[in-house]
């Protein structure tokens, strides 16, 4: 296994690569730049904070963005206290609200000025406030304190309306949809309550909608609106890992959120953890962090897998080709997919709501032989029983890349190639291909097994 | 170009995916092909080689991140050179240091299984060691940057990340026994 680690390093997890890659920016500073900053900044705090005690007050800091939509829609910056420190328009009509309006505005305030320029009314009553911080402290307070100011106002002046209040799922298709629609974080985090979940219900119609309109289908179809999204899905993560140490008492090898999703009455953060012996789907509660659902299934580990496959199509350990990663390295030369059910993504399956683990969950093995044979091997991944045996064809030892490598070295090209093989193609253990390079274009046949030149030539 | 554009186009076998590639990741698989080979003309073959394995691998790979995918590539396609290199006897480089440093670490032989079973045995490793000790072992195992290179990135001594990468591979030696692998 010479040489085998620094090449086993390329499987191991991506994230941990990237976050290693040099030249990244980090928060380690040198200690004298440190002491240098530290000192700096004690003497520009005290001279801001003399300054602005002559002056009687200190600015706060922006805490949180937060998304105000009616159908008017605006940006607020708000400090960790609730202030609102700034507001943009994020539309026409939230422009014309604006216009000529005053410098500072609370909830209250800004409410009134919707109202009074005829958005928010009797027919479109409803407000939706959306509190976008990384903190989850600082998102309750926040949640907490501008949701009792909207409530506030709405009693007074319009009874029957509603306040809605939410955290911004920190979620890429949250951004995506934003993105795509022109609509603010907040309106895309709601709107993904609602997805699929009737026919027609899809993020372009939806999207078009004012919030008003999104509650109702939201009470239309029990779909709860008081929810709170007070948990980041890394949180969701770490509850779902915790959740398989201790009710299936298995060690935890990686977790994955799959999305923001609204399951039992619940928004829920569905997350999969796969574990030694189990793969495991977990609704972890959007607000209170409280498992809703679990479903979990044996799934023994990938080398008795892999024994299992191997026995089960009746070779032995000794007949599968050695794996010599620095003279026979394939992309998939043997691996386990962990699992494939039923031909279904393992995700698509594991999300439906009537998924029944406790059925078969199968796992392929692509096993490829000494003699050149390449084997798909179906077991149930909980007994470790076979399946199904197929054979489906020959592997070779070489692939495209080799085949060009082979080809232009014997042809004398030392740099530059290759280009894009015209044509390559490997059948009946040879390989037939045709590459240009330089503007010379090259024939040439390769024993597909040996890696041997059988012909080769210049040929335009 | 997005990733998701990238990939979609190579499963539909659009050569301007390669392009895209090219614009985006061009860079970063340089840097990691030229710390391996040390060479430019090595590496601008590799990157040539690196374009051409992510356009025969996808499909049927389909990664979920583009961007590591292409250095893993990349990184191989430069390792299987350097073999072949080496096989030639053209010269040294700091990949064969690391080579020779890690190499101490397993015996020779070894099968299917215990390839899969030492990935697995690696990842829990590096999941075992401190945020700094996992990025100084990664930059000098899988991006092959030298001692200095290191200590400048992360603002440490030299002699801090020597001695965090010997320990780390005392540790990796005691971690691979504990897991049944032949030292």
């Amino acid at each position: 296994m010479k040489n085998s680690l620094v090449f086993a390093l390329n499987d191991v997890d991506p994230a941990m690569i990237r976050s290693a890659e040099p030249g990244k920016k980090r928060l380690r500073v040198p200690r004298e730049v440190k002491f240098a900053a530290a000192f700096v900044l004690v003497a520009v705090i005290s001279l801001l904070a003399a300054g602005f005690a002559a002056r009687g007050a200190i600015a706060d800091a922006v805490a949180a963005r937060v998304y105000l939509d009616v159908n008017p829609s605006f940006t607020l910056e708000v400090s960790d206290n609730g202030r609102i420190l700034s507001v943009a328009a994020s539309n026409e009509d939230a422009k014309n609200v604006l216009a000529g309006g005053e410098d500072e505005y609370t909830v209250g305030s800004l409410l009134g000025k919707i109202m009074k320029n005829g958005y928010l009314s009797e027919e479109r009553d409803t407000m939706l406030l959306s509190v976008e911080c990384e903190d989850d402290a600082v998102s309750r307070e926040l949640i907490g304190k501008l949701g009792d100011d909207a409530s506030a106002f709405l009693t007074e002046n319009l009874p029957e309306g509603h306040a809605i209040t939410q955290r911004v799922i920190s979620d890429a298709r949250v951004g995506e949809i934003a993105g795509k629609y022109g609509i603010s974080k907040g309106a895309a985090s709601f709107l993904i309550r609602l997805v699929g979940l009737k026919e027609g219900y899809t993020e372009d119609a939806l999207a078009s909608y004012d919030v008003t309109t999104l509650r109702r289908l939201c009470e239309e179809n029990g779909v709860s609106t008081d929810r709170r999204i007070a948990l980041s899905s890394p949180d969701a993560a770490i509850i779902a890992e915790t959740a398989m140490r201790e009710t299936l008492y298995d060690e935890p090898e990686s977790a994955t959120v799959y999305g923001y999703a609204e399951h039992g009455g619940a928004g829920v953060w569905r997350t999969e953890v796969r574990g030694s012996k189990y793969v495991a789907v977990y609704d972890v509660d959007a607000d209170t962090g409280e498992v809703i659902s679990e479903k979990h299934a044996l799934c023994h580990d990938r080398i008795t897998l892999l024994d299992a496959a191997i026995s089960g199509a009746g070779y032995t350990a000794d007949d599968i080709a050695h794996y010599d990663v620095i003279k026979d390295e394939k992309w998939n030369w043997l691996y386990v997919t962990i699992p494939s059910s039923h031909g279904e993504d393992l995700r698509e399956f594991l999300s439906r709501d009537d998924a029944d683990l406790d059925a078969l969950l199968v796992c392929r093995v692509n096993l490829h032989t000494k003699d050149g044979a390449f084997l798909n091997v179906d077991l149930d991944c909980s007994t470790l029983g076979i399946l199904s045996v197929k054979k489906s064809g020959y592997t070779y030892s070489i692939d495209t890349l080799d085949a060009v490598m082979i080809a232009s070295e014997d042809a004398g090209l030392s740099v530059g190639v290759p280009d894009f093989p015209d044509s390559c193609e490997m059948a009946d253990g040879i390989c037939d291909l045709t590459f240009t390079c330089d503007g010379d274009t090259y024939h040439y046949v390769i024993d597909a097994f040996t890696g041997g030149v059988i012909s080769g030539e210049k040929i335009g | 170009m997005e990733d998701r554009e990238i990939i979609s186009m190579l499963n539909e076998r659009d050569e301007r995916a390669i392009v895209g590639i090219q614009e985006k990741y061009r860079s970063y698989c340089r840097f990691i092909a030229k710390s391996i080979l040390d060479n430019d003309e090595d590496a601008e073959e590799c990157l040539n080689n690196t374009y051409l394995a992510v356009w025969n691998s996808i499909p049927p790979n389909a990664p979920r991140d583009l961007r590591s995918y292409v250095g893993a590539v990349c990184r191989k396609t430069a390792l299987k050179q350097l073999e072949r290199r080496l096989a030639k006897k053209r010269g040294e480089g700091r990949a064969i240091i690391a080579f020779e440093e890690l190499d101490g670490v397993l015996g020779e032989g070894g099968d299917a299984a215990d390839e899969i079973a030492l990935r697995d045995a690696l990842q829990k490793f590096l999941r075992s060691l401190s945020k700094r000790s996992r990025i100084v072992f990664i930059q000098k195992y899988w991006y092959f940057r030298t001692i200095g290179e290191i200590a400048k990135d992360l603002a440490m001594s030299e002699e801090s990340v020597k001695a965090s990468l010997f320990r780390s591979r005392e540790k990796l030696k005691n971690h691979l026994k504990k897991e049944g692998f032949e030292i």
